[in-house]
């Protein structure tokens, strides 16, 4: 959370620094700062958490069918399948782990269903129990599965990259949007003096920066939009 | 009792369209009034037709927000289907027949999927022909589903043999290919669409800085 803190702090002083150049109104730059430091703080860092976290979560549980499986094939045995994943995992997933180790593999896996609440963790358990009920050769088993847990995984990696792209796009434009407001200090310094003693112009300007602050939140909506099915699952 | 277009999608997105009836009036008599007394007041027809103009606006965005909402719904529709063949697949091709795998796909579904699924279900015990396969696809409005719903059908009729096998999952990974090309481009689209707001920024910016100036100058000639 302090890393969304920080960016809160830094664009808050920077929107309301660009406002006071631009205006000279001390009250209005301090609301303004307010504003974006408190929507940072309350609302954007915690979807942004919130987004992450899931993201995380699949890349893991991505991985971790996948090792498993192999492991699965290689060794034979559920036991020494899940022994090859340690020291592959994150710290938070290993911590997870450590927290189930008197349980059977098989309890193991049936409670890392809460760590990963996937339909795709629940599909790989229901070819697990069918292979630990029959055999066979797991790979083959799971060949579907591995396909459609590529496919998504492929589909996050793809909206993370077009967010990160989009996002640098979105600051740029907006950066030269305010950059118009604080040019105008300097270019129409003749009539500055009296714009922007105008209430007409103090608010007019800060509707414009409330605006981008909106323009953020439908931004962010839109980057954390990424579905996995069973994660925050609605219909 | 003949229905009309507004109130089936009203009762198609789950809302009462009594209630919404309402609130749609209610809407258009405040406009009615404010646009009347407004128009009074001033003694300016442009600001009481100004007004009337806003009150239709609302209503357009209003009574468009149901058709909407009702494309959204049909829309994930489709895209669950979608979903639920992913995980048909996976069960087909471990040992399970067509009527598990439909079982089990009830657990991965919505409410509403679950109960189409469950009369899909209790239809194809009591009926063996391909009516309740077609059935099931009505559901959706893709065409492709009623082809996946077939290649099922024929699956189960000729015993679930390699071949058919083969076919359903041409067919599926066809779907699911597009699909998938579809919510890239989606994605893609939802964040390209955001560069327009920056703009509109600016031509705000630059209406308040034009409005200040002619004000200023307006002050200046009275002044002279």
């Amino acid at each position: 959370m302090s890393r969304y803190i920080y960016i809160g702090l830094l664009v808050g002083f920077l929107l309301s620094f660009a406002y006071y150049i631009g205006t000279n109104s001390f009250i209005f730059s301090i609301a303004l700062f307010v504003i974006t430091f408190m929507y940072f703080f309350l609302i954007l860092g915690k979807r942004f958490i919130k987004f992450s976290n899931k993201v995380k979560r699949f890349h893991e549980c991505y991985f971790f069918i996948n090792n498993f499986i192999v492991g699965l094939s290689i060794k034979g045995s559920v036991t020494a399948a899940l022994e090859n994943l340690k020291g592959t995992i994150s710290d938070d997933f290993q911590e997870e782990m450590e927290s189930c180790e008197d349980m059977s593999a098989e309890e193991q896996l049936t409670y890392l269903q809460k760590y990963f609440p996937f339909h795709i963790y629940q599909l790989f358990m229901d070819i697990f129990l069918l292979w630990s009920e029959q055999g066979g050769d797991i790979i083959q088993m799971s060949t579907h599965l591995i396909n459609q847990l590529r496919e998504n995984e492929e589909f996050i990696v793809f909206a993370e990259s077009n967010n990160r792209s989009h996002l640098v796009e979105f600051i740029i434009l907006w950066a030269f949007s305010v950059a118009i407001v604080v040019a105008l200090r300097f270019a129409l310094s003749i009539f500055f003096e009296s714009v922007s003693k105008q209430m007409l112009f103090q608010v007019g300007v800060f509707i414009v920066f409330l605006f981008i602050i909106a323009s953020i939140e439908v931004m962010s909506r839109r980057m954390v939009n990424v579905e996995i099915k069973g994660a925050n699952y609605e219909s | 009792m003949r229905v009309n277009k507004l109130e089936k999608v009203i009762s198609f997105i789950g809302l009462d369209y009594k209630k919404e009836r309402l609130k749609i009036l209610l809407l258009n008599l405040v406009g009615l009034i404010v646009s009347a007394v407004i128009y009074v007041l001033s003694k300016n027809a442009i600001y009481g037709i100004g007004l009337f103009g806003v009150t239709v606006a609302l209503d357009y965005i209003f009574i468009s927000s149901y058709f909407n909402k009702k494309q959204m719904i049909l829309h994930q529709r489709n895209d669950e289907f979608i979903t639920i063949i992913n995980y048909f697949e996976v069960f087909i091709n471990n040992q399970n027949n067509v009527y598990q795998a439909f079982n089990k796909l009830i657990n991965y579904s919505s409410p509403w999927m679950s109960e189409r699924i469950q009369e899909f279900l209790l239809a194809i015990d009591n009926d063996k022909s391909l009516q309740p396969f077609l059935d099931f696809a009505n559901n959706f409005q893709m065409e492709a589903t009623k082809n996946v719903m077939i290649a099922i059908y024929q699956m189960i009729d000729q015993g679930e043999n390699s071949n058919q096998l083969m076919e359903f999952t041409f067919l599926f990974h066809e779907m699911s290919k597009s699909r998938h090309e579809e919510m890239k481009k989606k994605k893609e689209k939802s964040l390209s669409s955001m560069t327009v707001l920056p703009l509109i920024g600016a031509s705000g910016i630059a209406i308040t800085i034009t409005l200040s100036i002619i004000s200023i100058v307006g002050d200046m000639m009275n002044v002279i």
